[in-house]
């Protein structure tokens, strides 16, 4: 029986401070897909995911004793933790993505958009592969904020308690991003599918209300 | 059934599209709204292939690190066994290292200064037996060595002083001119309080020409009120002091005062007494 299958994070955790590598090599396994693909999606580099990931093992090694579970905070929360602000600053010192701002829906009170066409489901015209990249880029595309919570809540599947804590923010606060966060993904994704329509504002983007 | 606004209808879109926990009477509202609402209809529409989309994308995320992370997070790992040990876990084991360490070291300085205490004890008195040995062998009782040591013993009492208690009878209004006039340096050991007591003086305090008596010990003494230092006090006292203290002395002169000379420690308390002219 493995490590991975016998102890809880913590425990792995605390096996590792005290020097067993297995443990060390046990915990990285759990958690490593999800910190580089957390990465990933908030850089769309594989190189700086993969820098941070092992930035991030790092610093667990050298500071293992500054997780602290009393706070009530668990190792994954701290890893993922450690990762956002990894991500963030050097993102911040590259900036060689252009998100999509929130003034891009600024002319919701637009009338043209009332007689605007209005189709079914404009991604039903792509392929499954194509969708999913279409996702991504269009996740891309998103400020910040909103871009790491649709990933911690859609992609990784946290509960927003869970992407509260790695967001160091509210619960409310996690549900209101995403709420904007899936309209403007919504209508980047139109605009994935039809670029040919990418000027207009789009069926879903008028239901919206953009 | 209620009629639903669009607005409302907004609030609970994206719940409805992922068939989220709500009452079946907002559902049935929501839903009864879509099939009435074109724009609503399109929105849960829009809404359900988000969901889907997004849904094939967690699946799709199946991406990890690369080996190569992992071989280096594992050469880092064995390379840095001292900074792994950071943890809490090994902060409280140092700690308590640390505590065990310096408690050892306590003891071993309490053991050493008990036997430094010891020795130093069994010197001295070593020491003090050959003052005294060497002191009866003296005639007038009193030289050991370069230095004065004079034998405290009652008169009648040579070798067991149990004579009465001094009494504290000494006032303030009986002190005389030679209040508080204080011999410096005399320096005074009580040789044994059973066979009397030696005082050591540094320098000679009284020209023994005024001595009537040697000093007298004060029976109330033991080996823990031996003193190293103090003064001699020069004071008037009631005769009946002495006549309590042993001292051949005609009571009809009890009640007159007379000069004496007090051994006083550097505590304060009185160890010696003798008569002067």
């Amino acid at each position: 029986m493995s490590p991975t299958e016998i102890h809880s994070d913590e425990e792995l955790l605390g096996l590792a401070a005290a020097g067993e590598l297995a443990a060390f090599a046990a915990l990285y396994e759990r958690r490593q897909g999800g910190i580089y693909r957390f990465a990933l999606r908030m850089s769309g580099s594989e190189s700086l995911a993969e820098d941070v990931t092992q930035d991030v093992f790092i610093a667990l090694i050298k500071d293992a004793g500054q997780f602290d579970p009393a706070r009530g905070s668990t190792v994954a929360s701290y890893l993922y933790g450690m990762a956002r602000n990894r991500v963030l600053r050097l993102l911040e010192r590259d900036r060689s993505f252009i998100p999509m701002t929130e003034q891009a829906s600024g002319d919701d009170d637009d009338p043209v958009h009332d007689r605007l066409i209005v189709r079914e489901d404009p991604l039903a015209e792509l392929t499954r592969n194509e969708l999913v990249e279409a996702v991504r880029q269009s996740i891309l595309a998103l400020p910040i904020h909103y871009r790491e919570v649709i990933i911690l809540c859609s992609l990784q599947e946290m509960s927003y308690a869970q992407a509260a804590e790695v967001l160091g923010c509210a619960v409310g606060t996690v549900r209101s991003r995403l709420h904007r966060a899936r309209e403007l993904l919504v209508r980047k994704l139109e605009s994935v599918a039809e670029p040919e329509r990418s000027p207009r504002v789009s069926a879903c983007g008028d239901a919206y209300g953009m | 059934m209620m009629h639903m606004e669009c607005d409302n209808f907004a609030e609970i879109a994206c719940e409805l599209a992922q068939d989220g926990l709500m009452e079946s009477s907002i559902r049935a509202n929501a839903l009864e709204h879509a099939r009435s609402c074109r724009k609503c209809e399109m929105r849960l529409a829009s809404e359900r292939a988000l969901n889907q989309a997004l849904g094939f994308a967690a699946e799709a995320e199946v991406e990890c690190a690369p080996p190569s992370v992992k071989v280096a997070l594992e050469r880092a790992f064995a390379e840095l066994p001292a900074s792994a040990m950071t943890s809490r876990h090994a902060d409280e084991i140092a700690m308590m290292r640390a505590a065990r360490t310096r408690r050892f070291l306590q003891a071993a300085a309490a053991a050493l200064l008990i036997l430094f205490a010891a020795a130093a004890f069994y010197v001295m008195r070593s020491r003090g037996t050959g003052a005294r040995g060497s002191g009866h062998g003296s005639p007038d009782g009193a030289v050991s060595g370069p230095s004065l040591t004079l034998e405290l013993r009652a008169p009648g009492t040579p070798e067991s002083p149990r004579t009465p208690a001094f009494p504290p009878s000494i006032e303030p209004h009986v002190l005389g001119p030679h209040l508080g006039r204080r011999t410096p340096s005399l320096k005074l050991r009580l040789a044994s309080s059973r066979a009397g007591a030696a005082v050591e003086n540094a320098e000679q305090s009284k020209p023994d020409s005024e001595a009537i008596t040697d000093f007298i010990p004060l029976t109330y003494l033991t080996r823990s009120t031996a003193i190293e230092s103090g003064q001699v006090m020069r004071v008037k006292v009631p005769v009946s002091t002495f006549i309590a203290l042993g001292v051949p002395i005609n009571n009809q002169h009890a009640d007159e005062l007379v000069n004496a000379e007090l051994v006083v420690g550097d505590d304060g308390v009185m160890r010696a007494v003798r008569l002067l002219k």
